[in-house]
């Protein structure tokens, strides 16, 4: 019964899984230095963010982890990748807890999760460096969340106005119903 | 935008304020302290804070050296070596480096507490 | 018409990610608790520090410091109870197995860089006073009466016996042009006989690395910026090498306007005017290391350029002309990197 969906949100998974990396990668073209190591847009969160309103955590999770190891494999190292995934997961868990308790919309979601990818990043930078010094960057690096992640979020409202409507929207809702049935926090707006 | 969202942003720009002006105005504990080390024939004839001004005469069997420590650098401002070429020689601070009185066997390095070197991120300069 | 969207946004992003290359990231270790002992003193009219990591690491430093002075005493030119001094002094005499080895590397370099390396150049730089600190400009008549002093052709040398003798009376030798990179290369010897596996050596400015950095990382070697002595040029990551760099700032006088630096052409009796600035070589030799770094100077970019060429497998080189161009040889393409725009040559 599942079946035919399932097989969607498979496809959805590794189409935004796929585009998410390749928004890392335009990131990474993009000749911006804002003067602080680590202080970058965060496009691929944009993909991270959006799917929350189609997709089920754990999907999204799913998408999130796997543009990380994907990147880090394929361009980085052991290293970037753990800076990575600590940033990711940890706003990731962020961003799924503001949504749950609803009340925000995409902007303040994408703005704490910003914040808290890069909070994840200066923890393990510190604990691997073993450096205190590090969390002098924490303001900036504060500051500096704070504005990719209101930009990430304005764009995010844009991308779900489009969206919704769409079959991409009707297919995962559909999904979401019949996996997820008894959850009511949508639709608030 | 909603309420909550206006809330939560500023509330994180509080916090980075707020961090911002404790970690400006708190003494700095956690990074390296720098000192101006001055050695003579590898032996240290004295050392003094960086963050510190401070007027120093070195003198030895070889002769006399004064050493100022200014905002946060160090320049050799007398010496009675025959050459001078110590008080041309740049300051040296945060970045550290050496300043070398060959005649008189005087260096002063800037060296962290525990006596690391901080010579700019390279292990030795090619001159 | 908006449900392609994805599809969209999908292959615009592909195209733009094909617009540009791979990017890589490097990672840094921290330190290692090895044991270390590292030593700084006054040794040959220079600032000498030494570093080794290992066991042995003490004990090899202290016989490094040793092996530092043992060479000094028999090779400063300016000593007059020095072999060399003792030499000079009688026009003549014996050399003993440093002195014999030191003496032949001059040779060869002699053979190989068509007498820019000159192992009797000191009454030209006695003149000069660029032995002491007495620096004055000697007249072009007093030039031309010292320069058949500095034609090695004057003095013969068995290697056999290591005895020197001059052919014509005020003659002298010195090592001055390779003997910091000899003991450089002295000092490597050491650490490994005592198991060293990682070691930094700085006479003068002139560094040799044992290995690499005990994290497993490279040596990082700053070049001095040749204009400006607080400056660097760039950064080279090295392993079992020399790196040694001649350059006029080093010891320079000024007079009438002009600036005359240590660096003599054998062939002139003026400092050299290659329109060079300094001169980098990376060799696994130090001896070698120093005595090309002098000679390429001298030589200029193009013809110290062509020299390389024939000798790319043995060492390479990093030029820094009149024009502020750096120049850097193919084989250092992936060590060395800087902030200022330089030219790689094949």
């Amino acid at each position: 019964m599942r079946t035919e969906s399932t097989a969607k949100i498979v496809a959805y998974c590794g189409m935004l899984t796929a585009l998410a990396m390749i928004f890392s990668y335009v990131e990474s073209l993009i000749p911006i230095s804002f003067g602080v190591p680590g202080i970058k847009l965060g496009l691929a969160n944009l993909i991270v963010l959006s799917a929350l309103w189609y997709l089920k955590p754990g999907e999204v999770l799913m998408i999130s982890t796997a543009r990380i190891l994907l990147l880090g494999f394929l361009f980085g190292s052991g290293m970037s990748i753990l800076y990575s995934l600590a940033g990711g997961l940890l706003s990731f868990v962020v961003m799924v807890s503001l949504k749950r308790t609803g009340g925000f919309s995409e902007t303040g979601i994408s703005t704490a999760g910003a914040v808290s990818h890069n909070i994840g990043q200066i923890l393990v930078a510190a604990a691997v460096l073993r450096s205190a010094k590090l969390f002098y960057y924490l303001p900036v690096l504060i500051l500096s969340g704070v504005i990719t992640g209101i930009l990430i979020g304005i764009l995010a409202g844009r991308v779900q106005a489009i969206l919704s409507g769409t079959a991409f929207a009707g297919i995962s809702e559909k999904q979401k119903k019949l996996s997820d049935g008894n959850r009511e926090e949508r639709k608030k707006r | 935008m909603r309420k909550k969202d206006i809330l939560l942003i500023l509330i994180l720009l509080g916090a980075a304020g707020l961090l911002w002006a404790a970690l400006s105005f708190a003494p700095k504990t956690s990074g390296d302290t720098l000192y101006a080390v001055a050695k003579i024939d590898g032996k240290e004839a004295g050392r003094w804070l960086l963050g510190e001004d401070a007027e120093a005469d070195i003198d030895s069997a070889y002769g006399h050296n004064h050493l100022s420590v200014r905002g946060g650098e160090a320049v050799m401002t007398e010496a009675d070596c025959p050459d001078g070429y110590c008080m041309e020689q740049h300051a040296i601070g945060l970045n550290g480096g050496s300043i070398i009185c060959l005649p008189h066997h005087l260096v002063i390095e800037i060296r962290t507490e525990d006596g690391r070197k901080t010579d700019g991120g390279v292990d030795g300069v090619a001159k | 018409m908006r449900r392609n969207i994805l599809i969209w946004l999908l292959a615009a992003a592909l195209f733009l990610a094909g617009c540009g290359g791979a990017a890589g990231n490097r990672t840094e270790k921290a330190d290692s608790g090895e044991e270390s002992a590292s030593r700084d003193f006054f040794a040959m009219d220079t600032y000498m520090s030494v570093l080794a990591y290992g066991e042995n690491a003490g004990k090899a430093v202290e016989k490094a410091v040793q092996e530092v002075n043992r060479l000094d005493s028999l090779l400063s030119a300016g000593d007059p109870d020095s072999e060399v001094g003792m030499i000079n002094g009688n026009g003549g005499g014996v050399l003993s197995e440093d002195g014999r080895v030191l003496m032949e590397r001059s040779l060869s370099l002699a053979a190989e860089t068509d007498g820019r390396f000159d192992v009797c150049i000191y009454p030209l730089v006695e003149l000069w006073g660029f032995t002491g600190q007495h620096y004055r400009l000697p007249g072009s008549g007093e030039i031309s009466a010292v320069l058949p002093l500095t034609d090695p052709a004057g003095m013969t040398f068995d290697r056999n016996t290591g005895e020197v003798s001059f052919s014509k009376e005020g003659m002298m030798i010195d090592f001055g042009g390779i003997a910091k990179g000899y003991t450089s290369s002295r000092i490597i010897d050491i650490f490994r006989e005592n198991g060293i596996g990682s070691g930094l050596v700085s006479l003068g400015g002139n560094i040799q690395a044992l290995g690499r950095k005990p994290d497993g990382s490279m040596w990082k070697i700053g070049i001095q910026d040749p204009e400006d002595s607080a400056a660097m040029i760039g950064v080279l990551e090295i392993s079992d090498k020399a790196v040694i760099t001649s350059g006029g700032y080093e010891r320079f006088f000024e007079e009438n306007g002009n600036v005359y630096h240590h660096i003599l052409d054998p062939e002139t009796g003026y400092p050299a005017d290659s329109g060079l600035l300094s001169v980098t070589i990376v060799c696994t030799d130090g001896t070698e290391a120093d005595g090309l770094s002098t000679s390429l100077f001298i030589m200029g970019k193009e013809e110290a350029l062509r020299f390389w060429r024939e000798r790319s497998e043995t060492f390479d080189v990093i030029l820094v002309t009149d024009q502020r161009e750096i120049i850097v040889t193919e084989g250092l393409r992936d060590s060395f990197s800087s902030s200022l725009p330089f030219e790689i040559v094949q």
